[in-house]
């Protein structure tokens, strides 16, 4: 066996001598003298007792001849005690011929003994094989104890990135949301804020922090919203609450809905913090003003040749009632008036169709081979007259056949729309129509010398609820450019206007000779 | 002498206007139309003052409302009954801050326009 504590690198042990005589304990440690060993002494059983009740040993050398207790008794409630319970004990004994003290000294947990006198070198190689077995003990334990620790610190390294991941995870989540997302503490000051936060209101997260969102907020909007806010947190109640929130891109303040629940702790019944989402609601709040506006032209369109038609009604039933028969020719002109207003009526009914059909992505093209230059011919002539009407003379310039692939019912319509229009605007002035080819492209151009688009107007002339020179002007719907638009876009083409106020317009229909492509 | 209008009609929808006037003509009364706002203070500043006004809201060049605006300024317009023509959703709140005699929706039920008139011209008028 290698001799670990010659070795020097070896930590000592402890042993526990007993014996109530002096010079006997003094024999002993001179015998066992060694840097390997600490040696504890004791000269009688309570001492002993109390020793190792303190320390851990690597071996009880223990007298049996003890006055008071003997060194059996000592022995028993040594190994009744858990922390000594594993300790060799190694009894001396002067009788070693009475076979009863040696079954006892087994039977109470020695492990071994001696009979005196001690040969000096038999004691030191029983010891140091207790020692080497202690020792090799505390090895393992303390492998054991390591295996554990780095155990442990493994799991705690996993946890520590599954958090950090979770929390990567989570911020990743809250950024792709495409609303502000903030979380506050239990009194409503901020902990957190989502990147589109910052890129929206130009704060910066830590600017923010605590009670400083409160700037971003519309003055007029302040005082409502933080009072709501403070109550729902003192209420724990889910809070939703509209506000303006300014926008640092245009420094424009917009609406948001702000939607906040409480993280409640349930096993505590605590509130943790608030979660929280604001989202713009403001081009929603714009397209239902937009579309509220659109009713209200749409409705008015549609009352007053309802309104025409029930004065003929009681024009008609007013003739009837007469006894003599009613005179033929101020009756057929309330026909004919009624049956202006069933046109016109057909007609916005047609218009508000083909919007619900555009915005339901439901337009749908009978396209045929068609001679535009035909097309052209046949809507000029028909709108002729009323051109003429408006002092407006309609000249078409379309010398050759242009054929191409597209719906000709609804072709009709967008020249239709652009004639009308030209006429309405065009001052009394001459009109042009052509058709063209120009390579793979067919071209409708309309153009008038009349009051041309304001710059102002330009933007949204092809808007859905829009209409040009809008000041109270009332001229159908204003859906005419928004349909004809999408007609064109079907088509595979599309529609663009020069303009100059005072000068004309001039809108110019371009679409692929073989039509759409096919989706 | 061209007699004086009882009535004036304003209102930019030929039809509307050509079957409204033709109905009070009808009942005896003495009519005058024209097609927007600006053309009824043209007329009424050339003209002596009828006993009522029906207009209508929307309407191009100068709308209904901008012409009640207009006639609250001039003390000898103010005084005659309005009745409006409106089609469209106007709140009430809106109808009320124009100061008009009468609120007429469209479609109109034509009986409710006769009585209106005869309440402010209860005098069957001679033809």
């Amino acid at each position: 066996m290698k001799n670990e504590v010659e070795d020097g690198g070896v930590e000592p042990v402890k042993l526990l001598l007993v014996d109530d005589r002096k010079e006997n304990l003094e024999v002993l440690r001179h015998t066992l003298s060694s840097p390997g060993y600490e040696l504890v002494m004791a000269q009688n059983g309570e001492e002993a007792l109390r020793k190792a009740l303190v320390d851990d040993f690597a071996c009880i050398v223990l007298d049996v001849l003890l006055p008071g207790m003997d060194g059996f008794e000592i022995a028993t409630l040594i190994k009744s005690r858990e922390r000594s319970q594993h300790t060799p004990i190694l009894f001396l004994t002067a009788s070693a011929h009475d076979m009863r003290f040696i079954y006892r000294a087994y039977a109470v947990g020695g492990v071994d003994y001696m009979v005196k006198p001690i040969d000096p070198d038999v004691l030191r190689a029983k010891i140091a094989i207790f020692a080497d077995l202690y020792r090799k003990d505390l090895r393992i334990r303390r492998q054991a104890e390591a295996l554990r620790e780095a155990d442990r610190r493994q799991r705690e390294r996993e946890l520590a990135e599954l958090r950090r991941t979770s929390d990567e995870h989570y911020r990743n989540l809250a950024d792709a949301v495409p609303c502000i997302v903030w979380t506050t503490d239990e009194h409503g000051a901020l902990t957190y804020v989502n990147r589109l936060w910052t890129d929206y209101t130009g704060v910066s997260a830590r600017d923010t922090l605590g009670w400083n969102w409160i700037d971003v907020i519309h003055p007029d909007d302040i005082s409502r919203f933080e009072s709501g806010w403070r109550s729902a947190i003192s209420n724990r109640a889910v809070y939703t609450a509209e506000c303006r929130i300014r926008r640092a891109s245009d420094g424009q303040f917009r609406w948001h809905l702000c939607y906040a629940v409480p993280e409640i702790d349930s096993e505590r019944d605590l509130v943790g913090g608030w979660l929280a989402t604001l989202t713009d609601t403001e081009d929603l709040r714009q397209a239902i003003m937009a579309r509220d506006e659109f009713l209200a032209v749409a409705s008015h369109e549609l009352r007053t040749p309802l309104s025409t038609l029930a004065f003929v009604v009681h024009g008609v039933k007013a003739l009837a009632e007469r006894d003599e028969p009613p005179p033929r020719v101020p009756l057929i002109d309330k026909m004919r008036t009624a049956e202006r207003q069933i046109g016109r009526l057909e007609k916005l009914i047609a218009t508000l169709l083909d919007v619900t059909r555009i915005t339901g992505r439901r337009m749908v093209l009978e396209p045929v081979d068609c001679d535009l230059s035909h097309l052209a011919r046949e809507v000029t002539n028909r709108l002729r007259e009323e051109a003429e009407r408006a002092g407006c003379s309609l000249e078409l310039r379309a010398p050759f056949s242009v054929r191409s692939r597209c719906d000709p019912f609804r072709l009709d319509q967008v020249l239709t729309n652009l004639i009308t229009n030209a006429v309405r605007h065009g001052a009394g002035k001459p009109i042009q129509v052509s058709v063209e080819e120009d390579g793979g492209m067919v071209r409708l151009s309309v153009t008038d010398s009349g009051e041309g688009i304001s710059a102002e107007d330009l933007p949204r002339l092809f808007g859905r609820f829009e209409r040009g020179s809008s000041t109270s002007a009332r001229s159908g719907l204003g859906l005419g450019l928004f349909i004809s638009r999408h007609i064109v876009q079907a088509h595979g083409g599309d529609i663009a206007v020069e303009t100059e106020p005072g000068r004309g317009a001039s809108f110019r229909v371009e679409i692929p000779r073989k039509g759409a492509p096919h989706t | 002498m061209v007699p004086t209008a009882q009535i004036l009609i304003v209102e930019d929808d030929e039809d509307l206007r050509f079957v409204v006037e033709e109905l009070l003509v009808d009942l005896g009364y003495r009519v005058a139309s024209v097609p927007d706002g600006r053309a009824a203070l043209e007329y009424l500043h050339a003209h002596a003052p009828p006993s009522i006004i029906v207009l209508d809201l929307v309407m191009p060049r100068m709308d209904g409302a901008e012409f009640c605006r207009q006639r609250r300024r001039h003390r000898a317009l103010s005084s005659i009954p309005v009745f409006l023509f409106t089609g469209t959703a106007s709140t009430h709140r809106q109808i009320a801050r124009l100061g008009v005699h009468r609120v007429l929706r469209k479609p109109l039920v034509v009986s409710e326009l006769i009585d209106a008139v005869a309440n402010v011209l209860p005098r069957s008028p001679e033809a």
